[in-house]
């Protein structure tokens, strides 16, 4: 047997309820939601879809983790060890142990909540559209189509795994104190972009330079805690901080362009 | 994945634009259907009544059990008369909660309610297919019979359960012929 302690929400008015469920071998958090779902409360409400982490809908607060709870097994989460966040600084999780055979589920942090488990993504989503997530590369294609090496295939994937499950933004202190900031989702997807090479140079200058400030970039405080809790291994922070690289490199770049131009 | 957003796409403005270019008769009709199925779903709510998970879940198992890909007549004349006790059971399928936003209940009530009608589609039409064909595989009918049943089926919906009417197949390029590997 589990106990579920689950956060809920209706309008204002905050409670948590406890749910007993029989603890089967291969159950996940969301199993286990569904069982109280549909025996046990009909109004308890939460975001699923495929339920095998490609559609990134169910990413829920799980023992104080922001995970996605198809991909969460209750049995190695109802148990969970205690870690001592000071002692594993920024990468530690940072698990509150409620008691023997109880699993806390809260809504996804630094979201506002619509209702129980259901936060609004509509912010999320608005910050991605920032960055203008595409190619701007027209229908043009060169002769010989547009080639990709295999290194810089693998160096995009990593990126491309994204599914937009806000995970990372539910654990990113950057997002929870500044509602501008970009979050690392959206700036790890603008060096996707960046490193694609359909994309034109001065497209991809155009994209660097809108996330070269406090709201983007220079707003991460570099604690990888996006990267921690990814459950796709995307790696935020160490594309914030190829960017964060690439703006001198630019920038020089750049003035010997104009040097170029003024011999002319 | 991307066929979704393509057709979704189309779809959509194709909708926008139908809606512009059509002179929308009858207007009250359509909020005549509105009401109905405002009506449907305040039936739905609240009360005491069968849990659509305890129907579901029967649906579910004779479903597994009989409608598979491995049928015969006895487990399909079951399976039919199965799924006919289940829709009159979820006549009194009721929602219990009463919340207006992210109602999961509600929809998985609506949701269960195709699922009968269609499973009932499935098993009659499956019965009635004496031959085999690809998913569909009789063990008391191994062979496929192009002669009898190269044809569509169509189900229409009555007072009474599924009625099945046949079509014949329009072959153009690729002539039927046994599959053998």
């Amino acid at each position: 047997m589990v106990r579920l302690k689950v956060r809920r929400q209706d309008g204002d008015r905050v409670w948590h309820e406890t749910f007993d469920v029989k603890d089967t071998p291969g159950l996940s958090v969301l199993d286990a939601l569904f069982y109280v779902q549909e025996r046990l409360d009909g109004g308890l409400c939460f975001r699923y879809s495929c339920r095998g982490a490609v559609c990134g809908s169910c990413a829920m607060l799980i023992n104080k983790v922001p995970r996605l709870a198809c991909r969460t097994q209750v049995s190695s989460v109802k148990n969970e060890m205690n870690v001592d966040a000071v002692k594993w600084g920024a990468l530690a999780r940072p698990v509150v142990k409620v008691a023997k055979d109880e699993i806390l589920i809260e809504p996804l942090p630094n979201f506002n909540v619509i209702r129980d488990l259901v936060v609004d993504m509509e912010h999320f989503y608005d910050l991605l559209d920032h960055i203008k997530p595409w190619i701007s590369a027209g229908d043009e294609v060169p002769k010989g189509g547009n080639l990709m090496s295999p290194e810089v295939e693998q160096q995009i994937e990593v990126y491309t795994n994204c599914i937009l499950c806000a995970t990372c933004h539910g654990a990113c202190p950057a997002a929870g104190r500044d509602e501008m900031y970009l979050g690392p989702a959206t700036l790890a997807k603008a060096w996707r972009f960046y490193l694609d090479p359909r994309e034109q140079e001065k497209d991809k200058h155009a994209r660097l330079e809108a996330v070269d400030n406090q709201s983007g970039l220079w707003g991460c405080d570099v604690v990888f805690k996006c990267v921690a809790v990814c459950p796709k291994k995307v790696t935020p922070t160490q594309g914030i901080l190829a960017q964060r690289r690439q703006i001198p490199k630019n920038r020089i770049k750049k003035v010997f362009k104009r040097g170029k131009n003024s011999e002319d | 994945m991307l066929e979704t957003i393509v057709f979704g796409k189309r779809a959509g403005e194709h909708a926008a634009g139908y809606v512009q270019e059509t002179d929308l008769q009858g207007e009250n009709a359509h909020l005549d259907s509105l009401a109905s199925e405002e009506q449907n779903i305040s039936d739905l709510m609240g009360g005491d009544g069968e849990s659509f998970a305890v129907v579901r879940d029967e649906l579910r198992s004779v479903m597994q059990q009989d409608v598979g890909v491995f049928r015969n007549q006895a487990g399909l004349q079951k399976a039919v008369e199965t799924i006919r006790e289940l829709r009159e059971k979820g006549r009194n399928v009721r929602v219990k909660s009463g919340a207006t936003l992210f109602n999961f209940e509600l929809l998985n009530a609506i949701e269960l309610k195709g699922m009968l009608e269609l499973g009932q589609v499935i098993a009659k039409g499956a019965l009635a297919r004496e031959e085999s064909r690809g998913a569909h595989y009789r063990t008391d009918f191994l062979e496929r019979d192009d002669e009898h049943w190269l044809r569509h089926t169509l189900a229409y919906q009555t007072p009474e359960g599924p009625r099945l009417e046949y079509k014949e197949v329009t072959i153009t390029q690729f002539q039927p012929k046994r599959r053998e590997y």
